[in-house]
This record gives structure tokens, C-alpha cells and sequence, in this order.
């Protein structure tokens, strides 16, 4: 890791601690999270494509997919 | 195909056993309201799929996994440190859960971690199959078939 990396290193540090601390908190930390990450969004500090917002090559075929593995999971997790 | 049957497997086995080394349920009395009740089953439903998978989602997946990963991208073993930390700190926010819950939802979020990576990392992909796991979830609660 480079030199110029620590300053970065140092801030998501605290990025890092401050979501442990609104975790703990369960939903009204996390919706605070949220907002946050919103305005890192919006601001431009973090671009959408970092969040993991790309297009999927085939939107037919990530619904069926995710219908798919979601019934799968939820359904065998009952079944126990 | 291997990784789906991969994680069926795991989901399978994976609560009995965490509540069975734990001693104690997954407490899920917070959802009790839904139980038979139509207009709390609706309101559940839409925001769920209004509010909760997104921002949950953009939160740990967007947010804590995968925009740390691309940040420390010079870092060893940066995507089994974040998939790891994101899902205790996710298994944290579940904590009304009881300590079954959060240990189950903290395996869900490595799970959901998988799939982002399995999709080329477009977190449409977690954020549908979230949707689907709540939704299988609050239909079974609905109908009393699943144990609060």
C-alpha cells in the first residue's frame, strides 16, 4: 500500500468504526447509515457504480434467477 | 449450479444446528402482528420491498463490501475481510433476533456477499433475492407456519 493510501486508510477507519456504532443500534442506525451513504452518493464523494448499481446483462434473466435461488433457499430453510 | 446446491446445503442444515448449539430459537415474536392479519401482511410487503432491501442492501452490500473492497483494492484477502466484517456487523443489526438470529442472518449476509460476487457484482441481483427470502418469510408467518 502506498503513502498516499494512509490518509484514506485513517478515514475509513472511522467510517468503518461509526457503522459498527449505528449497527448496534439495529434499524434506526442503519437508516442513519443509509442516509449517509445517500449523500456520499449524491455528492458525488462515492459514484453509483462503486455501489454496486452497473446494469445486468439480462434483466429477464437476473428475476428468474433471483426468484429461483430466493424460493430455493427460503424454502428448504422451512423445510427443516 | 455447484454454488447454488452449495448453499441449499448449508441453509439446509445451518439454523437447527446454530439453535441447537446455542440453546435458544430464532425469536422472531417482533413479526407476531402478521400472523393471519391481511392489512399487517400488505403493510409488511411494501416496506419491505419499498425500504428495507435497499437500503440494507446499498448499506452492506453497496456500501461496506464492495466499495471497501474497491478502495483497498491492494489489500490480500480484502474480499474475505469485508464479506466477513459486513456480515458480523449485518448479523449486529439483527440483534432483536436473539443470538440464533444474529448468527443466521450474519451466514445470510455471506450468502447474499456470494451472490453479489456470483452476478458480476451488480447488487440488483441481492437486493431481488432479499426481496424473495422476506417475502417467502412474511407469507409463512402469515399463514402460521413457521415457528415465532
Amino acid at each position: 500500500m502506498s503513502t498516499s493510501t494512509y490518509p484514506q486508510l485513517w478515514r475509513y477507519s472511522i467510517a468503518w468504526i461509526l457503522s459498527g456504532a449505528l449497527c448496534l443500534v439495529s434499524g434506526y442506525g442503519i437508516l442513519i447509515l443509509f442516509m449517509l451513504v445517500l449523500l456520499a452518493a449524491l455528492t458525488r464523494k462515492i459514484t453509483w457504480r462503486q455501489l454496486g448499481f452497473t446494469t445486468p446483462e439480462s434483466w429477464p434473466h437476473l428475476f428468474f434467477k433471483s426468484v429461483w435461488v430466493g424460493v430455493s433457499i427460503q424454502l428448504l430453510f422451512f423445510m427443516l | 449450479m455447484g454454488r447454488s446446491l452449495y448453499s441449499i446445503t448449508v441453509f439446509y442444515a445451518i439454523d437447527p444446528t446454530i439453535e441447537y448449539a446455542t440453546g435458544q430459537s430464532i425469536d422472531l415474536t417482533s413479526f407476531e402482528n402478521i400472523k393471519g392479519n391481511i392489512t399487517y401482511l400488505f403493510l409488511w410487503m411494501l416496506f419491505v420491498w419499498g425500504v428495507v432491501i435497499f437500503v440494507e442492501e446499498i448499506v452492506f452490500r453497496g456500501w461496506l463490501y464492495h466499495a471497501m473492497t474497491s478502495v483497498f483494492s491492494s489489500f490480500t484477502y480484502k474480499r474475505w475481510i469485508f464479506a466477513i466484517i459486513t456480515s458480523l456487523l449485518f448479523g449486529l443489526a439483527h440483534s432483536y433476533q436473539g443470538t440464533s438470529g444474529m448468527i443466521s442472518t450474519s451466514l445470510m449476509s455471506l450468502f447474499l456477499v456470494g451472490c453479489f460476487e456470483w452476478e458480476r457484482k451488480t447488487i440488483w441481483f441481492p437486493i431481488i433475492i432479499h426481496g424473495i427470502i422476506d417475502t417467502v418469510g412474511l407469507l409463512f408467518i402469515y399463514f402460521d407456519w413457521m415457528p415465532l
